[in-house]
């Protein structure tokens, strides 16, 4: 099975204008990633306080996105901040073979994630079809257990009539 | 979900199997719990999988995966709780656990927000607590020593490997009231008698009274977008003064939330999203009070219900998970 499709993007670096401006609570941006609200209210703290300067503020805050791209509401809190074209996305880092990484060498990124989904409703496909099988085998030993029950019942049943003995009497003694 | 609630017996054999765990439970048990890796907190109020309840005959146990990484265990109190942030991993995060009403759970309040790096790695927890009808003390346990405290935090660090990170996440199930009055506080503090209401220095304790205020419901800020709780302790006429469980900051401006009808709706509207393998969660006795949570379930949450939540900060009336998510 191929590794599950990633994808990464890169940052604005730190001295990027909007790093500035967000810190400087200069943009109208309500940021949803419970680290990312909490850090850059530190930061813009320690900034209005002068414990820290916006070149300090802004590399930490940069060092840490990239820590946290991959968290929940990270790469649409930086969308809310940089804007989707700002945040160039590594389509290197997503590909699963060599057919995929050429694709994406030829810029073809349509493609690239044509393919992906294509390869995506395959797997789906795949484990639906692998449910259905286990859903059969299970009722296929379902089956045979209630046979089995209903063969043992009829052994107990034979067993009693001609010896006058059953199992439990036996476990009994 | 991960966490749940267990025997006695059960837990000492996770903790002789050399399982890494938080536990959540009454003093009386977690006494008889042997050395290992484990860090633990009194409380015996709890989500549990089929409802909330109150169990003195249980112990919560979250097992910690570690990813055979090194993790360590350290106690603080008031001078050193500073030190988390320095004795984290490179990468990983750290379970924290702070008795109640004393100094180190004030410094850590006051402090936590201001510390440089604290927000390198993720540092989730609680506070320690007890039957709300008892007079017992609430502890904290340093599972590996042995050591019970009433006074000092137990902090457990856990390394991630490189392609791993720990992501905290806060649910909060109430909303500023943007037409609710402007609050400011003059110092940073756990108890306030005079503040600002719309810019006119009032009386804190006679405002809430006089305007016939529900203080089952919080205080709110906003904390670049995350609305961040505080919650009133006790309103006290006569001394014209009103304390919180946790501190209010002169920086910040606070309002009244909005009333709530229905706790477990909105709790369940918010808590549909919540991974099911979280490493850790918890959610605020205030919550489980005044949300008459006892006998209910909250879709994708187990979890200690707690004097206090910490995401980093202290929070108040909040539930708070932590996972383990891949880079």
């Amino acid at each position: 099975m191929s590794k599950p499709i990633k994808i990464s993007y890169s940052i604005p670096k730190p001295d990027h204008d909007k790093w500035g401006a967000l810190l400087k609570g200069e943009l109208d941006v309500s940021l949803k990633n419970f680290f990312f609200q909490m850090k850059v209210t530190q930061a813009a703290n320690q900034l209005r306080k002068k414990t820290t300067t916006l070149e300090t503020a802004s590399n930490e805050l940069y060092k840490l996105c990239k820590k946290y791209a991959t968290a929940k509401n990270m790469y649409e809190d930086l969308v809310a901040i940089f804007g989707a074209e700002s945040l160039v996305l590594n389509l290197n880092d997503t590909a699963n073979n060599k057919e995929e990484a050429s694709l994406i060498k030829k810029n073809d990124s349509t493609e690239f994630y044509k393919k992906a989904i294509t390869q995506k409703e395959k797997e789906i496909k795949e484990k639906d079809n692998l449910i259905l099988s286990l859903q059969e085998e299970i009722t296929l030993l379902k089956k045979k257990y209630a046979l089995l029950q209903k063969g043992l019942k009829n052994i107990k049943k034979t067993t009693k009539q001609k010896s006058g003995w059953s199992f439990t009497n036996l476990f009994k003694k | 979900m991960k966490g749940q609630l267990y025997t006695l017996e059960e837990v000492i054999a996770f903790i002789e199997q050399g399982f890494t765990i938080s536990v959540a439970g009454c003093e009386e048990l977690l006494t008889k719990l042997p050395l290992g890796n484990w860090i633990g907190g009194t409380i015996p109020y709890f989500m549990d999988s089929d409802k909330g309840k109150l169990a003195t005959d249980l112990i919560f146990v979250n097992k910690l995966n570690t990813f055979e990484n090194p993790y360590k265990i350290a106690s603080y109190d008031e001078n050193d709780i500073n030190n988390i942030v320095t004795d984290s991993h490179d990468n990983g995060y750290t379970l924290l656990i702070i008795p109640p009403f004393q100094k180190v759970h004030e410094a850590y309040a006051l402090q936590a927000e201001d510390l440089d790096g604290i927000y390198n790695n993720p540092i989730a927890g609680w506070i320690a607590g007890t039957d709300l009808n008892s007079n017992d003390k609430p502890k904290t346990f340093n599972g590996s020593t042995g050591e019970v405290y009433e006074n000092k935090a137990i902090a457990m660090h856990v390394a991630l490997p490189e392609d791993k990170f720990a992501q905290i996440d806060i649910i909060n199930i109430f909303d500023t009231d943007e037409n609710a009055d402007e609050i400011r506080f003059y110092s940073d503090s756990f108890e306030a008698s005079s503040c600002m209401v719309n810019g006119k220095d009032t009386n804190f304790a006679e405002y809430i009274t006089n305007n016939n205020i529900d203080t089952k419901f919080p205080l709110t800020a906003d904390y670049s977008g995350a609305s961040i709780n505080t919650s009133i302790k006790e309103v006290n006429q006569e001394k014209g003064e009103v304390s919180f469980f946790a501190p209010v900051f002169k920086s910040k401006i606070y309002h009244f939330s909005k009333p709530l009808d229905n706790y477990v709706e909105r709790f369940e509207n918010q808590t549909k999203e919540l991974s099911e393998d979280s490493e850790f969660s918890c959610l605020c006795i205030l919550n489980y009070v005044y949300g008459e949570l006892e006998n209910k379930t909250i879709a994708n949450f187990t979890g200690p219900a707690t004097f206090g939540e910490v995401a980093y900060v202290l929070l108040n009336q909040t539930l708070v998970t932590l996972n383990i998510n891949e880079i």
